[in-house]
């Protein structure tokens, strides 16, 4: 399914706010937009890929489920080069390159907490994204052999 | 001395191989490709900065059809190559190749692959030198002047006993405060290193000025050298090409591709043929002597295409050589939570030298300390969801760094250079065959086991399966096709890298080396290209 503009935009404000947990500026929605208009590399993908996107767009918690579980079971997926895509834009683009520049004040066993509370997270991201997704995951495969 | 002497390519070697005859006082017309990339934006600019003050940031990072975004699975890379640079290894639309065992990578641009080099500058010693018709003391001079044209930074420490020592040194560069913590360590741990694991570390050498030199500037540190240093401190063949251009006994003809050369009856080369890169037909052009230097491969391919051409011979070049490098991305856990800054040299500053039993097999490696840098490749090749490996990523960005290990390779005759059957528009496909030799995983591994080490000592950590292994043709250090040796040999050159084949032919760019050690080869390219300008021309 082709997005369109309004989804897209959407898709990046939502994907914007998961990774970085601010909101997108006009200029980096254009260069998403214009992204997926000039490589079809960010709209092509499997039926499953598209139900990953999807599912992410709805709201940052479930971007972060869904690209959990892509981090495992489909890194190089539609979902992970969109999240990809927008990570690369955020980063060559002020203010939010300057967020991704920021370092996190505290001291060295403040960011290990940190860093265990996140890798814990993760971890049950993982869980539940499998749970919820695998199953869909094979599914749609063991559909597009039958069909294939 | 009227006849122009014909020069082919505008590479490291055929510029300094240029200069120093038009210095001579000799005519010299030189045939080039010639793609030309953009000037600079915002010279003042940091890293940062740039960011902020283009309209169109990410385009200028990203390039307009967004190539330079690394997504998921572009081959273990830490980065690309920047959309300002594509025009370097931008293909031919009438050049083909095919290959085995290697990725080789191709340019056709003004100062050729040099000008997206890092700027490693290190000299061969006698031991490196032991295959080539000459030692280090035929070279010492060469180097010296090459240093002085270009501009050398570095320090004479630990790396001085695997790389000699030559003159017009400029003082070393300022190391950002990474690399500082590390050499700190590297002092105190000095004595053990040495002797328990045969490893030094000392400044690299690099083709970037610490003082002004002529009409350029010192590196002012905006963290840019990747995207093309804005006030030319880090050395590019362009630049020595610039100045070739204000001497009036130099001609310069960009914008033709020479596809081979012909024959005369005496067997000498009597003219080139060449074709305009915009389109049209061939067109000849008269030549006494012919030196190329387009880089090994594509001049290797000149050579095979005109012995197609005058005997329908489908010869293969043997020996070609390429440094394997392994990638070890490291953190080191001091420098752990601490702020970034972009006011910094961004790449190489140290190097590791790691010692063996035969000299020739010295590993040798580059430290890059992660300062300016686009971090998505790195972030998402972590193991984790991109928001979690972006706060990863952004609070340990200043204890990462990378290590490239270079590996020494030589001639084998299974590997070599030929034309394939296969044509596009008239122009057979160049076809490479390349497979390592028997005993490099076995060098690899016991290099790995010596980074490891090393790093340990030194409080740094290789994350666990972030190691990468480049394909062979990744480091572009191609050489051996037509190699130099005392014993004359078809398809072999002399020691002032004349043809033995064609009396009128010279190659001076890497074809010629009969042994590829561990180190990067343009510094030696560029005074092997000096050598053979006085002594033979």
């Amino acid at each position: 399914m082709k997005p369109t503009g309004d989804s897209m935009k959407s898709e990046c404000v939502v994907f914007t706010r998961y990774l970085l947990g601010c909101p997108a500026q006009p200029y980096v929605v254009q260069k998403y937009t214009d992204a997926h208009r000039v490589s079809a590399v960010f709209s092509t993908g499997s039926r499953f890929d598209d139900l990953l996107v999807r599912v992410a767009s709805v709201h940052p918690a479930l971007t972060r489920l869904a690209d959990s579980h892509a981090r495992m079971f489909v890194p190089t997926g539609l979902l992970r080069k969109k999240l990809v895509l927008l990570l690369a834009i955020l980063e060559t683009s002020a203010p939010s390159c300057h967020l991704i520049d920021a370092v996190d004040r505290g001291g060295k066993a403040v960011l290990l907490f940190r860093l265990f509370v996140k890798g814990m997270a993760f971890v049950l991201n993982v869980l539940v994204g499998a749970v919820l997704f695998l199953p869909l995951q094979m599914i749609l495969a063991s559909d597009r052999r039958k069909t294939g | 001395m009227n006849a122009p002497i014909v020069v082919v390519g505008s590479g490291a070697s055929g510029v300094h191989f240029t200069l120093s005859l038009l210095r001579k006082g000799h005519k010299v017309t030189m045939f080039d490709v010639g793609r030309r990339g953009t000037l600079p934006v915002e010279p003042e600019a940091n890293f940062t900065e740039l960011k902020e003050r283009l309209s169109d940031p990410s385009a200028y990072f990203l390039g307009p059809n967004y190539d330079g975004v690394l997504l998921p699975n572009a081959d273990g890379e830490y980065y690309g190559i920047p959309p300002g640079k594509n025009y370097i290894f931008e293909a031919s639309h009438d050049f083909r190749h095919s290959a085995r065992g290697f990725s080789p990578l191709f340019s056709f641009a003004r100062g050729g692959l040099a000008e997206a080099w890092t700027g490693g500058c290190y000299p061969l010693n006698d031991a490196e030198l032991t295959d080539f018709p000459f030692g280090y003391d035929q070279m010492r001079a060469h180097y010296s002047e090459v240093a002085r044209r270009i501009g050398i930074s570095g320090e004479v420490d630990d790396l001085a006993r695997f790389m000699p020592v030559h003159d017009n040194l400029l003082p070393p560069l300022r190391l950002d405060p990474h690399s500082t913590g590390l050499m700190k360590l590297y002092a105190r741990k000095r004595d053990r290193l040495n002797r328990n694991v045969g490893a030094y570390i000392g400044r690299t050498r690099v083709a970037t000025l610490s003082q002004p030199l002529g009409s350029r500037s010192s590196c002012t540190y905006l963290g840019r050298c990747l995207w093309g240093c804005p006030v030319n401190a880090l050395y590019t063949p362009s630049q020595t090409l610039a100045e070739c251009l204000s001497y009036p006994n130099f001609e310069y003809i960009p914008g033709m591709h020479v596809d081979y050369f012909k024959l005369g009856p005496d067997h000498r080369i009597r003219s080139i043929v060449a074709r305009p890169t915009g389109g049209g037909t061939e067109q000849e052009f008269n030549v006494e002597r012919l030196v190329l230097a387009a880089g090994t491969l594509l001049s290797t391919k000149i050579v095979l295409l005109s012995i197609l051409r005058a005997s329908g011979e489908r010869v293969q070049l043997r020996g070609l050589m390429d440094n394997r490098q392994i990638l070890v991305p490291f953190v080191n856990l001091r420098m752990l939570g601490q702020p970034f800054s972009p006011d910094n040299y961004q790449y190489h500053l140290l190097g590791i030298g790691i010692e063996a039993g035969d000299p020739r097999d010295y590993v040798h490696g580059q430290i890059t300390t992660l300062k300016t840098a686009l971090l998505h490749p790195i972030i998402q090749n972590l193991p984790l969801d991109l928001r979690t490996s972006t706060f990863i990523t952004r609070s340990m960005r200043t204890a990462l760094g990378v290590i490239n290990v270079n590996f020494r390779d030589d001639r084998r005759e299974d590997n070599y250079v030929t034309l394939s059957e296969k044509t596009t528009e008239g122009q057979p496909h160049l076809e490479i065959s390349y497979s390592p030799s028997a005993d490099e995983p076995a060098r690899m591994r016991e290099a790995m086991k010596k980074v490891t080490k090393t790093l340990r000592m030194l409080g740094c950590i290789i994350p666990p399966g972030m190691a990468h292994v480049r394909p062979m043709g990744a480091s572009v250090h191609y050489a051996g096709t037509l190699p130099m040796t005392e014993k004359p040999a078809p398809f072999t050159t002399t020691e002032y890298c004349q043809s033995r084949d064609f009396e009128n032919l010279f190659v001076v760019d890497g074809s010629t080396y009969p042994f590829l050690p561990a180190k990067n080869i343009t510094f030696t390219l560029m005074a092997n290209a000096v050598r053979v300008a006085e002594a033979a021309f």
